[in-house]
């Protein structure tokens, strides 16, 4: 049976698709979005993360580290990361939870235990299990065998996809799940490089899979200042979807609530600024502008 | 459900009432903040009715002296009008309360000089209430319901339970006066009291006379008297309203003031015939339960169905429009706010000056099709409107309930004032089935589907049923504490308990199970005994006889509604902290014997030290596996615990009528009042902090896996049918309700947790204030998910200035 790394099975999640839904979430991204709000998605394997603010000083990472990457500093553990391998022996010990491992090996019947919890609540409310990330089709077999398993036992299978996946995984999910939750964040291949990593190659050619293959597909964009919120942009992103006949987009405005795991990961924190409720309201203008329905989720 | 084809647009503006209606919200403004900011007054009448009453008619039977205080209160308290249509206060004084000594008078001595807090907040004794209240003292201090419950314990084991008290084992339930449920509102509104009284007058006199009738014969005497003093105090009000009008130069402030004196001329006397006419004649009524013994869980039931004929009537004949049917029941919650109590200190702490004047609203009619009214969406209105603190509205849900009827009580719950909470209405129809199956006449389907909730979360029968509280509201965490003293009370040093045992001595957890179960049901034993007795000093010293009229089953037995006269009587032990004390067990089974990262030694240690120096410890039993996580073993073993207290508590007897009572798993307020009582508890909880609420509600901050997972943990906690309650509060981010799709999730968390089993449920938005206490002390916080597509963390973790941005919205959503 697949393994695969899951970093976090999101219980009584609302925002991820129709209904009560449980969102399990794979790490691992081969994308690395400038703005991304849950950096510690992107490597595949566990990380340590570390949150200093809620360190009450007890000491006791620093007795179990096995490699020092723990120290002591005016009343609160520190973190080496050069040190750091990620073996997670202090989190394991750490009452405060300023220590986690994000990250953890499981099998699919391992996650689908958890799954199958919730399998009332999915019934008496339209819901179902919805794959997120990190990029679930990264997951590969992993991947498909979570969602087979899934629609064995009837539920509903939202997948929220990036889009960048081999066309092979990506059909093959197409053909099984119910609803695709489709990012789309530039539509520049040059730019998409620069703020993605990747170009938009493979992500517009899954699209327009997605949007040809007679399943639901809600578009949703990431909507980042200065990055991709130029009128250039949502003209040509207005015109891509209008061949579609596809009018309707979700629009997700940069918010800032991720930040603190940058810290916690030992990365710098990105410098982008949260909308100020006029400048979102223009920028929202210009998809109206272009025949484009933004909805904020 | 009954609909009317009927919107504000498409009727004029009704005039069928002399209100003015041009002031009346401005008036309904006036009056809420008057009783926000007013300090609520202790009123001295009824204590000099007291001392009166029980002087002139010494020598009298009880029953006859007890109409008679109850009388002289109607008609000699001070009366007045403040702009409410609907009239009748509870004392002489705006926002006054009354003392009720014949209960228990020891907090007159022992708190007097202290702070004193009712439902309002901060109550006011005048001197001269303090100079009444020293002469009751003296003169009722050995004659109370708990002296003479404490007496009477005394004389039969030989032993003063006063101890057990103290010690926080329970708390005397006879040591307060108590509302005991629903009364039969319907039968006044529709009959009226001249029928009663006037059968009441029949009854006696075919009365046989003889010596075993004489209890039956003193009752209706004493009946007789009281419902007449109800209808002549509503003819005060008639003669004030006209002598004020007389004076009143405005002719619309007239007008209105001479409709008031023409409805007080006729109801409750005589059987409404309209709207105006039933909520004025409800409130006398309710009024009168209250004026008799005003405390917790005098429940007006299901209000929006007894009063929907009278309200379709005046909305067909275009009498009133909803909007003014609106304004009336603000002027009505006024009324209830007003309605305070005090029984002193520790009475304020287990109930928070909670009044338990509950309205149902939903549930099926006899035949089982959905009785929801909509005049129920309007009760739902004016709690969104008033954000109120009384009355509470209570659903009683079922799968038929049409689903805008459901999102109304959503755009309440979602409101923030946690309101309707929810009952699971087939579970309550399937407990009143087993519960009364037992008793000589058993019970009709037809009854037992015309339910209500009997003041927090229990439940029983609308109008032919009521409750007495008994047991003494034992405290099962306290439980833990004597088995891990062996017995004995860290606190007072008391052996309260019973010896199981040096507690380092056991070799298994099932050990310290069986020892935890032989101190319980010790604990149980002893409760019983003591409340059996109390019931007794109750029927002695303060059986109701207003109440009696009101409870349907008391006339016909001829018995009043304390000694069971109620067509379906029940025994409601009260029982709290039971998810303290299984969360302590779990911790000792995980920790001593499971892993042993501690010897039970280390723990005792720990706990006598109340943590201090053993932070580590306390993290670790904090941490250890807690209710409310779904966890297959965890939640089993609190499904085994609930369950063997049940057996445990069925092995010691029936209770006081005969009967196998189920126990009320909830807590009111007293996880405060116990928790301040106890020392630290292997669930990480320091000494003096407040238990767990509820009876199946997690632990703060121990719930980790989200909503679902607590909500299938709670509603699969107790055997609800078994049980005569259980309590649930959750908590939500109001972004997690948002919209349309957050609607339907709501419904569908309480439609599953109903479909679970679970009984009472109440969902309460955090508001930016815990948020804020959540930013401060994160360890007991970690539980708050924030909601936002494709991003999961938890509050706890954000950045500050995150943490303050949700806090803004949350503000703003509220």
């Amino acid at each position: 049976m697949s393994q695969g790394i899951v970093y976090n099975i999101q219980r009584m999640s609302t925002k991820d698709g129709p209904g009560i839904r449980t969102t399990v979430f794979l790490k691992g991204c081969p994308l690395r979005c400038l703005w991304c709000s849950n950096p510690e998605s992107q490597q595949t394997n566990p990380q340590l993360l570390f949150f200093s603010s809620l360190c009450t000083g007890c000491g006791l990472c620093l007795s179990v580290c096995p490699h020092h990457a723990v120290g002591m500093q005016a009343g609160i553990s520190t973190h080496n990361a050069a040190l750091c391998q990620h073996c997670g022996a202090c989190a394991a010990q750490c009452p405060s939870h300023a220590r986690e491992i994000s990250g953890k090996s499981m099998s699919v019947d391992e996650v689908m235990a958890v799954v199958k919890k919730d399998a009332l609540f999915y019934e008496n409310s339209g819901g179902g299990v919805t794959f997120g990330g990190g990029e679930p089709t990264a997951g590969g077999q992993f991947f498909l065998d979570l969602v087979a398993a899934s629609l064995d036992e009837g539920f509903h299978v939202t997948v929220d996809t990036c889009g960048q996946s081999s066309a092979k995984i990506f059909d093959k999910a197409l053909e099984l799940a119910d609803v695709f939750l489709f990012d789309c964040k530039h539509m520049d291949a040059e730019q998409h490089a620069k703020l993605t990593g990747h170009d938009n190659s493979l992500i517009l050619r899954n699209m327009q899979a997605a949007l040809s293959s007679g399943k639901e597909v809600r578009i949703r964009m990431p909507l980042i200042p200065h990055m991709n919120d130029d009128e250039e942009n949502i003209a040509a992103m207005a015109a891509f979807f209008h061949t579609f006949d596809r009018h309707e987009i979700e629009v997700m405005p940069y918010h800032a609530f991720g930040l603190s795991k940058y810290t916690a990961l030992g990365k710098a924190q990105p410098d982008i600024y949260s909308y100020s409720p006029e400048a979102l309201h223009a920028v929202l203008a210009l998809f109206t502008k272009h025949g484009l329905s933004p909805i904020i989720v | 459900m009954p609909t009317l084809p009927f919107t504000s647009a498409t009727a004029p503006a009704a005039q069928g009432y002399s209100i003015d209606w041009s002031t009346a919200e401005q008036r309904v403004t006036e009056l809420k903040d008057f009783l926000m900011n007013a300090p609520q007054v202790m009123d001295p009448e009824r204590l000099r009715c007291l001392l009166d009453v029980y002087e002139e008619f010494a020598g009298e039977p009880v029953y006859y002296i007890r109409a008679k205080l109850f009388e002289r209160v109607l008609l000699t308290k001070k009366i007045f009008l403040d702009g409410n249509p609907i009239v009748g206060t509870l004392t002489g004084i705006r926002a006054g309360v009354n003392p009720y000594p014949e209960w228990n008078v020891s907090w007159i001595k022992e708190e007097m000089q202290m702070a004193k807090m009712a439902s309002l907040g901060e109550m006011k004794i005048p001197q001269e209430t303090e100079e009444l209240l020293m002469q009751v003292y003296k003169k009722w201090k050995n004659r109370t319901c708990i002296a003479l419950n404490n007496k009477m314990y005394k004389d039969k084991y030989g032993v003063n339970p006063a101890q057990y008290s103290k010690a926080g084992l329970y708390y005397d339930n006879v040591s307060v006066a108590s509302g005991s449920g629903i009364a039969d509102y319907p039968m006044a509104l529709n009959k009226g009291l001249r029928a009663v009284v006037d059968d009441l007058k029949q009854r006696l006199l075919d009365c046989p006379t003889t010596l075993e009738n004489k209890e039956k014969h003193d009752l209706y005497r004493a009946m007789i008297v009281a419902t007449e003093a109800v209808i002549a105090h509503s003819h005060r009000y008639a003669e004030l309203a006209e002598k004020t009008a007389a004076g009143e130069t405005d002719p619309k402030a007239k007008a209105e003031l001479l409709e008031i004196a023409e409805i007080c001329r006729r109801v409750p006397e005589f059987p409404a015939r309209n709207f105006r006419e039933a909520i004025q004649s409800f409130w006398f009524i309710h009024l009168a339960i209250e004026v008799e013994q005003m405390a917790c869980a005098t429940s007006p039931g299901r209000y929006g169905q007894y009063m929907y004929p009278f309200y379709k009537k005046d909305i067909e004949e275009g009498k009133l429009t909803k909007e003014q049917v609106l304004t009336l029941l603000k002027f009505q919650w006024i009324k209830h706010m007003e309605l305070g109590e005090y029984q002193g200190g520790s009475y304020a702490m287990t109930l928070s000056g909670h009044t338990g004047q509950t309205i149902t609203i939903g549930g099926i009619d006899a035949f089982g099709r959905d009785a929801s009214t909509e005049l129920e969406e309007l009760l739902l209105e004016t709690q969104i409107c008033m954000r109120g603190i009384q009355p509470t509205l209570t659903l009683l849900y079922h799968p038929k309930m049409k689903t805008s009827y459901l999102n109304k009580v959503v755009e309440c719950i979602r409101g923030g004032s946690g309101q309707p909470q929810i009952l699971n209405n087939t579970v309550v129809i399937e407990r009143n089935l087993a519960r009364f199956a037992q008793y000589k006449d058993g019970i009709t389907l037809e009854d037992a589907r015309n339910c209500g909730n009997y003041g927090c979360v229990s439940t029983g029968i609308c109008g032919k049923g009521s409750f007495i509280t008994q047991e003494d509201q034992p405290c099962l965490a306290k439980v833990v504490e004597l088995l891990l003293n062996n017995g004995k009370c860290p606190v007072t040093r008391k052996n309260v308990g019973i010896e199981t045992g040096d507690p380092c001595s056991f070799n298994t957890f099932e050990e310290v199970y069986e020892a935890y179960k032989k101190q319980l049901k010790n604990l149980f034993t002893i409760s019983r005994h003591h409340s059996d007795l109390s019931q007794m000093a109750r029927v002695q010293v303060v059986p109701s006889i207003f109440r009696s009229v009101m409870y349907d089953g008391c006339i016909d037995k001829g018995m009043c509604e304390e000694a069971g006269g109620t067509r379906y009587p029940q025994v409601n032990p009260i029982m709290t902290a039971g998810i303290d004390a299984a969360n302590a067990l779990l911790a000792i089974k995980h920790l001593v014997f499971d892993t042993k990262q501690l010897t039970m030694a280390q723990l005792l240690e720990a706990l006598a030290a109340n943590f201090e120096g053993y932070e580590d410890i306390r993290q670790l039993c904090y941490n250890a596996p807690k209710h409310g996580n779904d966890y297959p073993d965890v939640e089993g073993f609190v499904q085994r615990f609930y369950r063997d207290i049940d057996e445990l508590h069925s092995s010691v007897g029936p209770d006081c009528f005969g009967y196998r009572t189920p126990l009320d798993a909830y807590s009111l307020s007293y996880h405060n009042y116990f928790g301040s009582l106890m020392g630290a508890l292997p669930t990480g909880r320091k000494a003096g902090v407040a238990l767990t609420d509820g009876s199946v509600s997690a632990m703060p901050g121990t719930d980790h896996e989200g909503v679902t997972a607590l909500i299938k943990s709670g509603a699969e906690a107790i055997d609800t049918v078994r049980y005569g309650a259980n309590h649930f509060n959750v908590k939500f981010l109001p972004s997690a309700l948002e919209g349309a799709q957050g609607a339907r999730n709501l419904i569908s968390l309480i439609k599953t947790y109903c479909d679970f089993g679970g009984s009472h449920i109440q969902f309460n938005c955090v508001s930016s204030a815990t948020l804020q206490e959540a930013q401060h002390n994160p360890a007991e916080y970690k539980d708050l998910v924030v909601r936002v597509a494709g991003f999961s963390a938890y509050f706890t973790r954000l950045d500050k200035g995150v943490q303050n941005e949700i806090i803004k919205r949350t503000e703003y959503a509220q």
